[in-house]
């Protein structure tokens, strides 16, 4: 009879969970219909968010890391106390460790400074040719735990000034496979675009993304076409380019926001061309973005776009 | 209560490890899934209840830090194979390693079929979603050498003092 009870408590709570997983999972389903001026709703789960709000992951996790890692030296330096060595050794040990730690320290502050003052030179080099802009560093602090999306976390939000939409760029990490005239805007690259904020930190949805979709500009003529993440690749795509635009496109041309888009300051490098495939009525055309992805670690993002 | 703070402090952990590390390293396209390799060893442990109630908190969690926009995915398969694997528990060996790699082999395929037509039925006017199958091989393997550990570790962990 318990056994039965037990069975039926199981099933009860899997019916229970399943159904409002379901009603959760279906509650919010993306339509993209080709319209340019409908593609930055297109990320924007109402439910997600006003859930978000309650419970924030990405703050546990920024906190948690943070706390954790500074427990961890605690215990590391604990349990080396615990092994010290007897006593005549232990001036010279004790000398020994410190001055190790400080090696560690300063090859570790080293480091840091390396990237800022990198980071630092960047964004100086993007004011000067884009003085209309606001830009604002970030560090990513976490990546997307699924396989089907690309999005990063940052440890900057709403508190130092980043809203919903806002760009978010990097420098860039491959060199251009054609020599190109640099453009007055071609500083940094285009990683992707504000997705939501919280407090302290916000999600980026990188142009690699399923969900993503950027409009830009390929070819000597400039023509408009849309641009798709593509995960499983970690690159993007072009489709609908009439095959009129084929023979004036060549591999290693670059991909540059266009003009019309309302999130992304116009002008700015996404990547270049790796192959184009002519079909009947249309090319398909395969995008390597500028930037990769297992590098991300520091971005900047543009405070004034998204307008 | 206690049994309860100990779920809510591994699902918390494996979220969080799964955000920060784990999710960094993509093999093929594909990652492994720590709340996954979670819920099919505690289900193996202590049957399908607990397995498919750390499944949809785990899964619920996870979803919520995702960036996409959705929820209710990955706490939906989670809540299927922590029932599922759970059912195993009573007429296999669950201590044996055959029985938790085959499990959780099992479970990494069936997660990634779930999500795939879930995906399929909700993202109209975009690609679909795809998976490499050389890249799902090497995630299940990772999970079964994850699992085969983390289950260890769990069973000295969860014991229950009355037995």
């Amino acid at each position: 009879m318990s056994l039965l009870s037990n069975k039926y408590k199981n099933l009860i709570t899997l019916i229970f969970l399943c159904v409002i997983s379901l009603i959760f999972s279906w509650s919010y389903s993306p339509k993209y219909e080709g319209d340019i001026s409908a593609i930055n709703e297109i990320s924007h789960n109402p439910i997600k968010s006003s859930l978000s709000l309650f419970i924030v992951p990405n703050q546990i996790i920024e906190h948690t890391i943070s706390y954790i890692s500074d427990k961890m030296i605690d215990a590391g330096v604990f349990i080396a106390d615990l092994f010290r060595k007897p006593r005549e050794l232990e001036e010279f040990n004790a000398l020994r460790y410190s001055l190790e730690s400080i090696n560690y320290q300063l090859e570790e502050e080293r480091q840091k400074t390396k990237n800022l003052e990198k980071l630092w030179k960047f964004q100086n080099s993007l004011i000067e040719v884009n003085p209309s802009f606001d830009f604002l560093s970030a560090r990513v602090i976490a990546v997307e735990p699924t396989d089907w999306f690309r999005y990063v976390t940052i440890n900057k939000g709403r508190n130092q000034g980043i809203s919903v939409d806002m760009a978010v760029m990097t420098q860039a990490m491959y060199p251009p496979p054609k020599s190109i005239t640099t453009t007055k805007l071609m500083t940094g690259v285009v990683v992707g675009k504000i997705s939501s904020i919280q407090a302290n930190t916000a999600t980026v949805q990188l142009i690699t993304d399923r969900l993503s979709v950027v409009a830009v500009t390929i070819g000597p003529q400039r023509d408009l076409a849309l641009l798709k993440g593509r995960p499983e690749k970690e690159d993007c795509t072009i489709e609908e380019v009439p095959s009129t635009t084929h023979d004036m496109l060549s591999q290693g041309d670059p991909v540059i926001v266009d003009d019309r888009s309302s999130i992304f300051p116009p002008g700015m490098l996404v990547g270049w061309i790796t192959s184009i495939e002519k079909k009947i009525q249309f090319c398909h055309i395969e995008v390597k973005p500028a930037f990769k992805f297992s590098r991300l670690t520091d971005v900047i993002v543009v405070l004034n776009s998204g307008y | 209560m206690i049994r309860i703070l100990k779920f809510t402090f591994l699902i918390l952990v494996s979220v969080i490890l799964q955000n920060s590390i784990i999710a960094n390293i993509s093999i093929f396209g594909s990652k492994s899934s720590l709340p996954l390799v979670l819920t099919v060893s505690i289900a193996l442990l202590k049957g399908s209840f607990q397995g498919e109630i750390v499944g949809f908190f785990s899964g619920f969690l996870c979803d919520l830090s995702s960036g996409g926009p959705f929820i209710g995915i990955q706490s939906f398969s989670l809540t299927l194979i922590g029932f599922s694997v759970g059912l195993m528990r009573s007429r296999f060996y669950s201590e044996s390693v055959v029985t938790q790699s085959i499990a959780i082999f099992s479970a990494t395929l069936f997660e990634k079929l779930i999500s795939l037509l879930i995906l399929n039925a909700l993202l109209t006017g975009f690609s679909s979603p795809k998976v490499r199958i050389l890249g799902l091989i090497f995630t299940a393997f990772i999970n079964s050498l994850l699992t085969i550990i983390i289950f260890r570790v769990l069973a000295k962990t969860l014991k229950d003092p009355t037995n």
